[in-house]
Parts: C-alpha cells; sequence; structure tokens
C-alpha cells in the first residue's frame, strides 16, 4: 500500500463523498417538491383550528416557516441543517403536529429502528452462513435443493404478510409470544427479546434465504480455486479448509453486501414497523408522509440517505482494501 | 370539535341507562343493565389512581389551553385541571350540557341586550403550586390577552370575537382588552359589541379559563405552556411544585407530562372542596395516569386483566363483541353518547348533487343500517336522521323521532329513492335512475381507518341501485380533511365526515357547517356550500352549474342566533334543522357514534362527560385497597 | 424489499436437445425444470381463472361487492368465517372472499406484466443508448438512476400517491389518475433503473466487441448497429431479468395496497384485502390466510419460472 495508492484511495473517497452529498440535495429537492409542490393540504390550516382567521392562518404559517415561497424554504432548511435551529445541531425543526423537536424524537426512534434492523441482520447471517456453506459442500444434494426451495419460498413471502402470520400463530393463538409494541431492553430485557423476536424473523428470513445462496455460490467458486486444492493436497484437515480458506475467501464479498442491506433497511423498514407497531424511523415516515408533517417525513428520508451512501461507500472502501483487484485508480 | 379527522372521539354515559340502552341489540341490554350497578356515580370511595392508556394523545397545541383544540385534552382540564367561570356537572346526558357556574359565584343575567355580562369570583380558590396564590379576575382577563394574541394561534379565538376590543388588542393598537373590564380582584365585566346570547357557553371552554401571568407570559409560541400548565382545579400535573417561576429562564417542563409518553396528574394541595360541589367533582382517586402505549391491542388485554383503567382509544368491535358476549365481564362496557354527527356530505355546486332530487335520492336510498353496521353495531351508535344531535337540545321532544327520509329497517328505499329520483333533471330516461353522465364515476372522497373503510362499500353499494356510480379516493384522515375543505378541489361528494359540538348551542352546528360567511377557500367546513353566492363561487372558483340557485339558511341561522338561550331559541334550531333536511338537504346523516369504554375491573364508579363527550373523571373512583 | 433474485440457481441438470430449432432446445431445457414447469401451469390456470372471474363469481352465486351483511356480518359488523357458500369465508364488509381473491388475481397479474413491460422497455431503451453513445447522455441517465436508486422508494410512493389523490384529475394535468394506473407509474418510476443497469453494461462490453466493428466497418449507422446487432445480443439478459421484474413488481403492488396506496378498496387485489385483514387476523384468520396463499403461490410460481428461464437461457448458469 504506497503512497501513491492511499493518495488515489483518498481521492476516490473524496469524491464519492461529494457525490453523497449531491445526492442528498437531490433527494432532500425531491421530497420537498413532492411534498410541498403536490400537498394535499395546507399543513397551516389544519394547525389554526376551526374557521380559522385569514390572521391566524398567516401567523400559523409564519410559526411553519410557511410564509416564505418553496425554493426560499428549502434553502432555509438547509441553512438550519447546517447552522442548526432553537433546537439544537442539526436543525431538523419541530413536528408540525405535536410541535415537538424533531431531533430527540428522531434518535430515539431510529434506536429502535437500529435493534430491529441489526438483530435481524445477526439472525440472517446465523442461518445464512451455515446453509450456505453446508449446502456448497454437498452440491445437488437434498440439502442443497430444499434449501434453495425454502430459500424461495422466504423470498417470496410478503414481510407484512408473514408478520401478521406469526402474530397470529405465536401470539394470538398459542401465546407463546408477547405480541405488537416494544419495550426497552433497560426495563425488561426478557420482554424487550420477546417483542423483537418476531419483528426479527419477519425481516431476516428472505436475507438469510439470498445470503445462503450467495455464500454457496462463492464457497463454489473458492472450493474450485487452486489454492484450496492446494491445501488439501497438504493434507490440512477438511475442517480447517473450510472455515480458514474457503469460508474467508467467500465472506468478503458478504460484509459490503451487508453493510448496504443494513443501510438500505435503515429507512426501509415501514411495514415490519407499521405491523409490529414498533415506533422507529419507518413508521414515523409512514405517519409523516400521511399527515403532511413534512418535518418528519425529510429527517427520516435524510437520515436513511445518509445512511446508505456513507454504508455503501464505505463497504467499497473496505472491500477495495480486502480485494486489490477492485481498488480504484 | 373539527371536522372529523379522527371519528369524533367518545360521548356519553351509558350507564345510568340512557338512550343507549333502548335502540340497542339483546347483548346490549344485557351489557346495560350490567354496567349500571357497578358505575353510579358516587359509589366509590377515596384513594387509588386511576390509569389510562392511549395509542396516542393527539393533542393539537400541546396541552396549550389557549389553542388545546381536542375533545381529550378538554376532559382532562374541565374535571382536573381547568375551573372556567362558567362550567358543567360533568354526567352524561342533557343534564350534562346545562351550564352551571364553577369559579363564579352564580350564571349572571346579561344586561345591555345580551352585551355586558358580569362575574363575581368564588373566593379562596388558589393556582396549584408553583403559584399558589389566589386566582383574581385579573387571571382570567389575562387568558383573553392570550387568546387574542396571534403568535399563540388560539384555535377557536372565533369565539370570542364579539369582545369589544379584542381584535384593537390583536392588532397591537392596544395594551389591554376594551372589553373585559376588571373593577377589582373578584369581578370581571365582559362588554360585547353586538348582542351574544350564547356568550356563557363560550366562557365555558378551556381556554377562558384562569391562567397566571407570571408564568405564562414566558411562552410566546404556540403549545410551549403546555409543558407548565398551573392547575386551578383538584389536580396538577405532577412536579409542579419544584418548577422554579422566579424567572422566564429558570421555568423548567413540569416533569409529570411528556407528550410523547405520559400526563401524571397529582391533588393539587391548593384545592379546597368547599369552593367547588361534589355535583361537580367528586375527586376521589388520589391520582390520573394518563400513558401512551401504542399497542391498541394491548391497551385492552391489559384493561380486561385489571392492569389499566380506561383508554381514550375506543376499543375494537372485535373486543366488545367478545366482552359482550360474556356475561361475567359484560359489566366492563360503558358508553355515552357523543354530542356528534356522522354524515355524507354532497357538494350543492357539483353535477349531480346541485340537484335537490339527487340529494333527497341519496337519503332515501341510503342503507343507514348498513352504515351502522360497519361501526361496529347499535352499541357503537344509534341512527342519526337529522343535524344535530338529540342531546343538544334541552328539550328534544319535538324533534325526536322525526326522519324525513324514513325506510324499512333504515336500509334505504329503492321505490321511494326512484320516485324521488324520476324528478330529477339526471333522469332523462325517467326509469329512476340516475343516467347522465354526470352521475357516473362521481369523485368521491373516503377515509381509510378501519371503520370508514368499512363503510365504503355500503354506500358504493347503495348509490348503485340509484345509478350513481363512485370513483373513490380513500384518504388518510387528515388528508381526506384536507382535501374535502380545499373548495377549489371541488369534491362532488365526502364520506365518513363527522361533526361535533364545540358547546351545547345548536349555533355550533348551524354556523361554521351552513353559514356562507363560514366558506373559506382552505378550511372549508360548509363542504356543501351551502349559502355560495355566484360572486363568492367566482372568487373562489368554483363553477355553479348552469340555471342553479344555491339555497341559503343564512337569514334563518341569524334569527335564530338572536333571540336569548331558552325554549324559544331551541325551537327555533329545531325548525332550522327540520327545514335543512328537508329544503337544503346538504348531508345524508346516520350516525351519531356512542362513545364506548371498556373499564378495568378496579373502576367502582364511573360517569360520561357529556360536556366534553369523555369519561367524566371528575366522578370517576377506583377500588383503593389493590392500588394503593 | 427489494430482493435481488438472480442468484437463486436450479439445481436441475439442463437436458439438451439435437437438431432443434434454439426456441425449442429452451422449451425442452425450461420444461426439464419440474419446478419451472408446474409453476408455469399455476400461472396459466390462475391467469384464465382472473379472466373468467366474472363466470366464476356468477358460479359462486356472489359478485365481488355484494354485501352479505345479514348473513356474513354478526350484530357488531365483525365477519364470519368459511362457510359451505362462502368459501374463504367473509370479510368485514360481508363481501365473498373467495371471489374477492379470484378478481385479486387481475390486480397482481396486470401489475406484474404491465408495469414490468413498461420498466423493462425504459430500461433497455434508456440502457442502449447511454451503452451505445456515451457521453453527456450516458452520464446524466446514469445518474439519473443512482439517484433514483437512492430515494426511499415507499416515501415516494406515499408522497406521490397522496398528492395524486386529491383531485378527480389526478396530477401531471391528467395523465396519473389514482389507482392501478399510479400503482404502475410508481412501480415504473422505481424498477427502470436496474434493467437499465444490466442493459448498459452488457452494451458498452458489446460495443467493443468485433462484429460491431465489422458493422461499423461495413458502413451501418449506429442506428442499425444498435438495433440490429446489439439488442439480438442483449435478449437473453433482458428476458431473464425482466422475468425477475415479475414477482417484485407484483410484491411492490401488494406492499402498496397493503399500506393503503394501491387500487381502491372496491377493486379486489390481494394487498388491499391484506390490509383489512391486518385489523382482524387475531379474530378472522380466513381474511389473512387466503389471499396471503394465493399472493405467495403466485410470486413464488413467478420466481421459479423466472429460474427455469434463465437456466433455459444459460445453461451454463446451473452448477
Amino acid at each position: 500500500m504506497g503512497g501513491e495508492c492511499i493518495c488515489v484511495m483518498g481521492r476516490y473517497i473524496l469524491r464519492r463523498l461529494l457525490w453523497t452529498l449531491v445526492v442528498i440535495l437531490i433527494v432532500t429537492l425531491v421530497t420537498f417538491v413532492i411534498f410541498y409542490v403536490l400537498p394535499s393540504g395546507d399543513p397551516a390550516v389544519r394547525f389554526a383550528g376551526k374557521e380559522p382567521t385569514q390572521q391566524v392562518v398567516a401567523q400559523v404559517r409564519r410559526d411553519l416557516g410557511l410564509n416564505h415561497n418553496v425554493a426560499v424554504q428549502y434553502l432555509l432548511y438547509l441553512k438550519r441543517l447546517v447552522v442548526g435551529d432553537k433546537y439544537g445541531w442539526p436543525g431538523l425543526g419541530f413536528s408540525y403536529t405535536t410541535g415537538g423537536a424533531i431531533a430527540p424524537q428522531l434518535w430515539q426512534r431510529a434506536q429502535i429502528t437500529l435493534q430491529l434492523v441489526l438483530g435481524a441482520a445477526v439472525i440472517w447471517m446465523l442461518i445464512g452462513i451455515p446453509v450456505g456453506v453446508y449446502a456448497a459442500l454437498k452440491p445437488r444434494s437434498a440439502f442443497d435443493r430444499s434449501s434453495l426451495l425454502v430459500g424461495l419460498v422466504f423470498i417470496s413471502t410478503p414481510v407484512f404478510w408473514l408478520g401478521m402470520l406469526l402474530l397470529w400463530l405465536f401470539w394470538a393463538t398459542l401465546g407463546w409470544l408477547p405480541g405488537t409494541g416494544y419495550v426497552t431492553f433497560t426495563t425488561d430485557p426478557v420482554a424487550w427479546a420477546g417483542h423483537m423476536l418476531m419483528p426479527w424473523l419477519t425481516l431476516s428470513l428472505a436475507f438469510a434465504a439470498i445470503y445462503a445462496r450467495i455464500i454457496r455460490g462463492k464457497m463454489l467458486d473458492t472450493l474450485g480455486e487452486d489454492y484450496i486444492r492446494t491445501a488439501r493436497a497438504k493434507g490440512l484437515p477438511e475442517r480447517r479448509v473450510v472455515t480458514h480458506h474457503a469460508l474467508r475467501a467467500s465472506l468478503v464479498p458478504i460484509v459490503t453486501l451487508l453493510a448496504v442491506d443494513i443501510a438500505t433497511l435503515i429507512g426501509g423498514t415501514v411495514v415490519v414497523e407499521d405491523v409490529f407497531n414498533l415506533q422507529g424511523l419507518g413508521s414515523w415516515v409512514l405517519y409523516g408522509a400521511q399527515n403532511q408533517d413534512l418535518p418528519i417525513t425529510l429527517a427520516v428520508t435524510l437520515v436513511a440517505t445518509i445512511a446508505v451512501s456513507l454504508l455503501s461507500l464505505m463497504a467499497d472502501v473496505i472491500y477495495a482494501y480486502l480485494d486489490p483487484r477492485v481498488r480504484p485508480r | 370539535m373539527s371536522v372529523v379527522t379522527r371519528p369524533p372521539r367518545r360521548a356519553r354515559a351509558s350507564v345510568i341507562g340512557l338512550a343507549i340502552c333502548l335502540g340497542a341489540a339483546a347483548a346490549v341490554l344485557a351489557a346495560c343493565g350490567g354496567s349500571s350497578g357497578s358505575a353510579a356515580s358516587g359509589s366509590g370511595s377515596r384513594g387509588g389512581t386511576y390509569r389510562v392508556e392511549a395509542t396516542d394523545f393527539g393533542f393539537s397545541n400541546n396541552f396549550d389551553p389557549t389553542g388545546e383544540y381536542t375533545t381529550n385534552a378538554w376532559g382532562i382540564y374541565r374535571g382536573l385541571l381547568i375551573r372556567t367561570l362558567v362550567g358543567y356537572k360533568m354526567i352524561a346526558g342533557v343534564p350534562g350540557n346545562q351550564l352551571v357556574p364553577d369559579l363564579a359565584t352564580a350564571l349572571p343575567t346579561p344586561t345591555g341586550n345580551n352585551t355586558v355580562w358580569t362575574f363575581t369570583i368564588k373566593t379562596g380558590v388558589r393556582f396549584a403550586p408553583p403559584v399558589n396564590r389566589v386566582i383574581t379576575s385579573q387571571d382570567v382577563a389575562y387568558a383573553f390577552q392570550r387568546i387574542a394574541t396571534p403568535a399563540l394561534a388560539a384555535q377557536y379565538g372565533f369565539y370570542y370575537s364579539t369582545i369589544a376590543g379584542i381584535d384593537a388588542f390583536a392588532s397591537g393598537k392596544s395594551k389591554t382588552i376594551s372589553g373585559i373590564t376588571t373593577p377589582n380582584t373578584r369581578t370581571i365585566v365582559f362588554h360585547l359589541s353586538q348582542p351574544t346570547p350564547d356568550f356563557l357557553y363560550r366562557l365555558s371552554l378551556p381556554a377562558a379559563g384562569p391562567i397566571p401571568r407570571e408564568v405564562a407570559k414566558c411562552f410566546t409560541a404556540p403549545g410551549g405552556y403546555g409543558r407548565d400548565l398551573v392547575s386551578s382545579g383538584p389536580y396538577m400535573i405532577q412536579g409542579s411544585p419544584t418548577v422554579n417561576v422566579s424567572a422566564c429562564g429558570a421555568i423548567t417542563p413540569m416533569s409529570g407530562f411528556d407528550p410523547s409518553s405520559k400526563l401524571v396528574l397529582v391533588r393539587n394541595p391548593n384545592y379546597n372542596p368547599a369552593t367547588d360541589s361534589t355535583a361537580m367533582r367528586t375527586a376521589l382517586p388520589n391520582g390520573f395516569t394518563f400513558t401512551i402505549n401504542t399497542n391498541q391491542r394491548d391497551i385492552f388485554d391489559r384493561i380486561q386483566a385489571g392492569l389499566t383503567d380506561d383508554s381514550l382509544n375506543a376499543p375494537p368491535a372485535s373486543i366488545v363483541a367478545q366482552v359482550a358476549g360474556n356475561a361475567s365481564q359484560r359489566h366492563l362496557i360503558h358508553s355515552g353518547l357523543s354530542d356528534s354527527t356522522k354524515y355524507i356530505s354532497m357538494n350543492l355546486a357539483q353535477a349531480p348533487f346541485d340537484d335537490i332530487h339527487v340529494r333527497k335520492a341519496v337519503n332515501l336510498i341510503m342503507d343507514k343500517a348498513g352504515l351502522q353496521q360497519a361501526n361496529g353495531g347499535p352499541l357503537f351508535g344509534e341512527l342519526a336522521t337529522h343535524i344535530v344531535p338529540n342531546t343538544m337540545y334541552n328539550d328534544a321532544s319535538s324533534i325526536t323521532g322525526y326522519d324525513p327520509y324514513a325506510t324499512p329497517g333504515s336500509s334505504g328505499s329503492v321505490s321511494a329513492a326512484q320516485a324521488e329520483m324520476h324528478q330529477s333533471k339526471y333522469d332523462p330516461k325517467h326509469d329512476g335512475l340516475c343516467d347522465a353522465s354526470a352521475c357516473k364515476d362521481v369523485f368521491t372522497i373516503a377515509v381509510n381507518t378501519s371503520q370508514d373503510t368499512n363503510e365504503i362499500p355500503v354506500v358504493q353499494s347503495a348509490l348503485g341501485r340509484i345509478g350513481i356510480t363512485l370513483n373513490i379516493r380513500a384518504l388518510p384522515p387528515s388528508s381526506a380533511g384536507a382535501t374535502v375543505s380545499t373548495v377549489a378541489n371541488n369534491v362532488p361528494l365526502a364520506l365518513s365526515q363527522g361533526f361535533s359540538k364545540d358547546y351545547a348551542d345548536p349555533s355550533t352546528f348551524f354556523t361554521p357547517l351552513f353559514e356562507s360567511s363560514s366558506i373559506a377557500p382552505t378550511g372549508n367546513l360548509n363542504e356543501s356550500l351551502v349559502g355560495l353566492t355566484p360572486a363568492l363561487a367566482h372568487q373562489l372558483g368554483v363553477k355553479i352549474p348552469a340555471g342553479v340557485t344555491i339555497p341559503s339558511v343564512d337569514a334563518k341561522i341569524a334569527a335564530c342566533d338572536a333571540i336569548p338561550t331558552g325554549s324559544d331559541r331551541q325551537s327555533c334550531w329545531i325548525a332550522l334543522d327540520k327545514y335543512v333536511m328537508e329544503s337544503v338537504v346538504p348531508w345524508a346523516p346516520y350516525l351519531t357514534q356512542h362513545d364506548i369504554h371498556l373499564l378495568g375491573s378496579d373502576v367502582t364508579a364511573w360517569d360520561y362527560d357529556q360536556s366534553s363527550n369523555t369519561t367524566a373523571y371528575s366522578h370517576v373512583a377506583v377500588a383503593a385497597n389493590k392500588q394503593g | 424489499m427489494s430482493v435481488d433474485v438472480s442468484i437463486l440457481e436450479s439445481a436441475q441438470p439442463p437436458a439438451l436437445g439435437t437438431g432443434r430449432s434454439p426456441a425449442a432446445l429452451m422449451w425442452l431445457r425450461f420444461r426439464v425444470n419440474r419446478a419451472a414447469y408446474v409453476s408455469l401451469i399455476f400461472l396459466v390456470v390462475l391467469t384464465v381463472a382472473a379472466i373468467a372471474a366474472p363466470l366464476i363469481a356468477h358460479l359462486a352465486g356472489h359478485g365481488p361487492n355484494d354485501l352479505y351483511r345479514t348473513s356474513m356480518l354478526d350484530s357488531f359488523g365483525n365477519p364470519k368465517g368459511p362457510t359451505l357458500h362462502f368459501w374463504f369465508g367473509a370479510d368485514a364488509s360481508g363481501r365473498d372472499v373467495f371471489v374477492r381473491v379470484i378478481y385479486g388475481a387481475r390486480v397482481s397479474l396486470i401489475v406484474g406484466v404491465v408495469a414490468t413491460g413498461i420498466a423493462a422497455t425504459i430500461g433497455v431503451v434508456f440502457g442502449l443508448i447511454a451503452g451505445f453513445r456515451g457521453g453527456g447522455l450516458d452520464t446524466l441517465l446514469s445518474r439519473t438512476s443512482d439517484v433514483v436508486l437512492a430515494l426511499p422508494v415507499l416515501l415516494f410512493a406515499i408522497g406521490l400517491s397522496s398528492a395524486c389523490s386529491n383531485t378527480a384529475q389526478g396530477c401531471v394535468g391528467g395523465a396519473v389518475t389514482p389507482g392501478l394506473n399510479l400503482v404502475i407509474v410508481i412501480i415504473v418510476i422505481f424498477a427502470w433503473p436496474a434493467m437499465f443497469r444490466i442493459v448498459r453494461a452488457a452494451t458498452l462490453s458489446l460495443r467493443e466487441s468485433t462484429f460491431v466493428e465489422a458493422g461499423r466497418a461495413v458502413g451501418m449507422t449506429g442506428r442499425s448497429i444498435m438495433f440490429r446487432e446489439v439488442l439480438p445480443n442483449l435478449i437473453s439478459p433482458v428476458v431473464v431479468y425482466a422475468a425477475l421484474m415479475i414477482p417484485e413488481s407484483i410484491l411492490f403492488e401488494a406492499y402498496l395496497s397493503f399500506l393503503g396506496l394501491g387500487v381502491p378498496g372496491t377493486t379486489p387485489s390481494w394487498g388491499g384485502m391484506l390490509e383489512q385483514a391486518s385489523q382482524y387476523y387475531t379474530t378472522a384468520w380466513w381474511l389473512m390466510v387466503f389471499p396471503g396463499v394465493f399472493l405467495l403461490a403466485t410470486i413464488l410460481a413467478f420466481n421459479l419460472v423466472a429460474d427455469g428461464v434463465r437456466d433455459a437461457f444459460d445453461p451454463k448458469a446451473t452448477k
């Protein structure tokens, strides 16, 4: 890793960061346009109560910052984002419907979403990797084929339906697990896990299937490579060949894929949060969009976009270090 | 209070065997019978905590009484935290809608043709900590200064627009409101710029309650004071005493209120029961907790397990059906009749509803029983046949049973509807069906909450029988409300609309809903555009179909509104109610919802607050031995 | 959730015929994949049932929007379960769930085919142009696809759907009206970039290949090279990927309808029925089970068929 190389990498990262910034600008702008230029109602009127006088509406509009034209509002939004507002930095404003500050709620809800996504990621890795490895070691075996079919069923299952099915079975019918909702870990670790188990499973099954397939494919590729044959020829135990050589090589692409998937899910667990009544980012953005509460919508969009951009950049960088062939030039 | 963004929440009490028990199915009768024993008010004992859970508070102004405009908050204010000059007994039924003095010593008789109202404030009523001092006339006057301060966005300031000088104060031309004088600390006089016979009702709204200037002056944005509301009632927000009000900068939110999780109320040590009456407030529990639990099903599981006592949410029909079917649990269902009407709104300026025959045919064909069932059946509401709910008329005898569009089983009548349609210009073939192209794919706004969604197929199927087909958009409540109330959207038909009273004078229905002056480009409540003139239509971008004159009831509303409160005024409103139903026909009304409460087994006394359409918090009691 | 299903591989070895046309060969290879073959039969039956839905409704005796509220709802408005006449029970309005499930197939199939068709066409055309022409146009299209892929999909679906729902005219000057129409537009907006990327990459590599150079040498215009030389070579990846887009589109429609953003409730759709089921699943399991099983079976069948199609086109892909 020479100095030149680091310099190339640095420039690459810089370029990607700039692009991330551009994407954030575009995404927030598009959000603004969609929810402002084509709104289905004036939030100020809703806030102003029954039979609002024009005076009251004008006042509310000022309070909400809706008295400027859209372009100015957008620039003001960006400005507050950068320099902060009365609720601190970054300036995400306050909810139109509750009047409460966005930022603290955003962090509180992001925690729930993160617990959901990370927990699910652990589960899908724990299922996906062993299944994929085993299938690769016994290609075309009954196990391989049935894991393929079961995986395809998981991939084809709508998560909201899977969620309802699990709730109906394990909560409403059998009573084995607590139902929808969320309990903080510190309040009651057992209840926390009980409440999270079904959402985790719901979210992770399709991913487990996909990851198993990917691992299987990569393993088959690596197991055919020369150094594995060499290792085998040297008489290394099969277990050691598989775990130390083949699996390690196969996991490289998985790490980057994982980063991107987790990032995508940070803003993309709308349906699971809806079904399981988890008050995370997904259910919040749904609420914001349905109630013309633009600050909520924008805040979650922003977080989701940043997460996707940064984590995929991170994934690419890690990948480049792990696999010199794809290093940018 | 507002157009049904959420269906008007809960309504009046069951328990003591009100109307609900008469019209309901057998299972319901049993439920009613069971409930009266356990919840007769006054039977409970002191102590315990009354625990309420809700999926959200839904406050419109962060619990700041100046702007807060939600049923749930009003119920809590009236029963527990805010004593207005005049109030209510907070009981079920028509008596619960009648005014009684609260902070004032007596109900005054107005002078000067209903323009001068003088009140004397009771002695010995004090604010809760941290303010602690005696409540004076200036504290009431200050509440009106807040209402008139545009920056605080009082959401129902229009009720006080007849107070002399309030506009001058609002625009900053005057430092005080000239129409409110406080000759001494116990006397307050309101001078009105025009006769306002229902002014006492307006003073019963929570925004008109006393507010200590030394605390509230620190909050200059809407909703801020909600976190440090100083009580004048029997309870206060937990943590009130520890708030430092010596300087604005030192004030921190009271620890018992977090809008996203809980509202905890404890006894106000400064409350003197001698200044109050047990007819209004028994104040038996030692405290109240209102907790957010986003899992609605879990709330009702907890209530059934006795882990909590009540909910701000209505229980789903499936749970009520289950409880009502269980003899040992039936007594836990309680309900009241909300002062609200649910209706289908027709736009008088849009074809085919510009034709009164079509509007009447819609009323005649509507399967009201089906809509009632879609809302959970008779236990969840009784059929509405006219504009204003009967409980809002002191003497409803002359309108009880009035149904100008009665059909067998209230399921709609094809023959009657088609006979009516026959007379319409939209039935050129004279086959009793709406044949014109205007009757096909009529743009319709519906609401996509679970109950309101269930109404859609019922309406669609009914209107199909007179040849009207619908192009339905089911939107979330707030979007639906915003869409329908934007006049330029020209929505011909709106389903699942609802309106509930602010106070028990029928003017709170007729004025915003049918007066031409209330037509506004956005936030319009007169969705039917009753009284729309060609000039106003042009201004709003509405095209009235050629040859159509939209009826107006402005003069009739003004005439009724000028009559002093009493039986003459009531009769005038009842006549207007019938006139609107028969000669204007802007709606197809179908339901007055019941406010159903599933109660926990610890509850030993419960009543329904008719004035707020919530649980009568001031009359509940819980088994203290279990709860401590 | 967008799921890249292309990594799914069949464990079936391909059958290789000799002396047959390429199409016949492909059909042979497809048929040998038994799961794909059975799935295809299922989809054909489903399509026939969807087309014949009015007939089936007639035989069942209940239209999709006929209300049986006295017989199939209790006094609280709760639906009743399967009976001899209502095989799948009734929904919360007292409508026949069986008939509605059959009608619901129409929405899923139309969305799957139409939205995929439009999105694939846009992706192919843009991909060809971008890959072949390069330059500023390529940059513009590529960046646009990057941005679209970065957008939070559901959020924009919600925004578009509420923005286009408040007047009878819809939005974009009446071009997009709410309902099926809008759902297809939303799916197309988010589905084309993936196809675009595949086609662009393939075109880029083909551009440098010898036969394209040969075409240039004999004086063919850019356009005819694009359509006569490049496009035929893209058929395999395009068909294989388009086959995978169909189940994704169906799934997406179900998500939108589940969130109340899809087709109006008066048009039976599986996602919409499941939305209603979400209010009742603890007491009325039939509302959840039947539409859900059909939805799952249809998506699974399309995925298996796509699998078979890939094997048929590219036998080497199988390991």
